[in-house]
């Protein structure tokens, strides 16, 4: 065997240490912004505890990072012997860039976002988890195929759309790139449904021969989320919706 | 400052490359990026103690500052880390020694006012010039 690297990037190995670790990685994404996407991830994670899973919540999302801000996390990430431990709330682990940036702009180019997250990934000790999901900005861009590059196996992505045909036509979009990576799509949610007005989500899916995960109504408590509790969020027709999506997926029973 | 996980990131992946791909390490240099604000004794310190219990423990190194320089894209002027890092209060300097990226968050181009700045190096901590021989 042949070796003639003269340099080595000790985080490269410190994420596959970690990797080792968690069972799978669930990419929550979506064509654009305003679909609902963090809310779902995080309310996943809710859900997920709740089932007694061991869950990790990784907010990639640079240009909006909301976990923080829908869990009412105030605690920071503590610093332990073998990275940082984030703060649980019931028992969701959650690490975001927004610890780091607090409110400050976050004007990064796609290489800098490249070295964040391999950063983030190799810093943040989630410990032993079943899931670890990780909340993409909307798109395709260096977010995701970094994510995608550092986290190869045991992945799958869940992608958000709502009832708009404009949402529907970027997801599709989105849906083909993660085909492309050889990134499983777990299946998609039809988000922010009013009055059964359903959109096309379904025969998209169809067409692209993945799993559709159902439809999750629009919920005006959910739409304030100030003004609901991260322990209230679970209890929410929204988070009732998305319950039966996970079971569809077989990711609860 | 997480200096720990770094050593031991360090160590490990040094082991990585004498257990799996079947090298002997002779030398190496640990180069600390001036944005990261490691402590490169404390940081040499641990990395000297974990090597000694393994296989690379006769392996030599020595820790070098690779210093920061970062330009801005808008006007194309040039800051060393001195200049930057006066700028900065603690928390800001912990938010950065963690990811460096963020200097861009906290500081401004001094010149034309842009955040538009780009790392040219001295970011984090890398191991380089490693000399190696088979096993
Ligand atoms: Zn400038």
């Amino acid at each position: 065997m042949s070796y003639n690297q003269d340099k080595i990037d000790y985080r490269e190995f410190l994420i596959w240490k970690r990797l080792r670790n968690i069972s799978f990685t669930i990419f929550v994404g979506s064509g654009k912004g305003g679909v609902g996407k963090s809310l779902i991830a995080t309310t996943m994670g809710l859900i997920l505890t709740g089932n007694s899973f061991r869950v990790g919540l990784l907010d990639l999302d640079m240009h909006g990072p909301s976990s923080l801000m829908i869990l009412d996390i105030k605690q920071l990430p503590k610093e332990e012997k073998n990275g940082l431990v984030p703060p649980s709330i019931n028992n969701l682990k959650v690490m975001s860039i927004g610890f780091f940036a607090k409110d400050s702009p976050l004007p990064l180019s796609g290489m800098a976002k490249r070295e964040i997250i391999k950063e983030l990934l190799a810093i943040t000790d989630f410990g032993t988890l079943d899931y670890l999901i990780i909340d993409l900005p909307p798109g395709t861009g260096d977010e995701s195929l970094a994510a995608i590059n550092y986290i190869k196996n045991n992945r799958g992505v869940i992608l958000v759309s709502t009832p708009s045909r404009l949402a529907q036509q970027v997801v599709k979009r989105a849906a083909i790139f993660f085909i492309d990576m050889n990134v499983k799509i777990i299946g998609l949610i039809e988000n922010m449904v009013l009055d059964n007005d359903f959109g096309g989500t379904y025969n998209l899916a169809r067409e692209l021969n993945v799993p559709f995960l159902g439809y999750i109504p629009y919920d005006k408590r959910v739409a304030y989320i100030s003004e609901i509790n991260p322990k209230e969020l679970t209890k929410t027709t929204f988070a009732e919706a998305l319950q039966n999506a996970l079971k569809k997926a077989n990711i609860i029973h | 400052m997480h200096e720990f996980t770094v050593a031991s990131g360090i160590v490990d992946s040094l082991r990585e490359v004498y257990l799996v791909k079947g090298f002997k390490i002779t030398s190496f240099k640990i180069a600390i990026g001036e944005l990261s604000m490691f402590d490169k004794n404390i940081l040499a310190e641990l990395v000297k103690e974990l090597l000694s219990g393994t296989e690379l423990r006769n392996a030599k190194f020595s820790t070098i500052i690779e210093e920061a320089l970062v330009k801005c894209e808008s006007c194309g002027k040039s800051y060393t880390f001195k200049e930057l890092v006066k700028t900065l209060n603690d928390e800001e300097r912990e938010m950065i020694h963690f990811i460096p990226e963020l200097l861009s968050s906290y500081v401004k181009c001094f010149s034309c006012g842009s955040r538009d700045l780009k790392i040219l190096c001295g970011r984090g901590v890398k191991v380089i010039d490693i000399e190696l021989q088979p096993r």
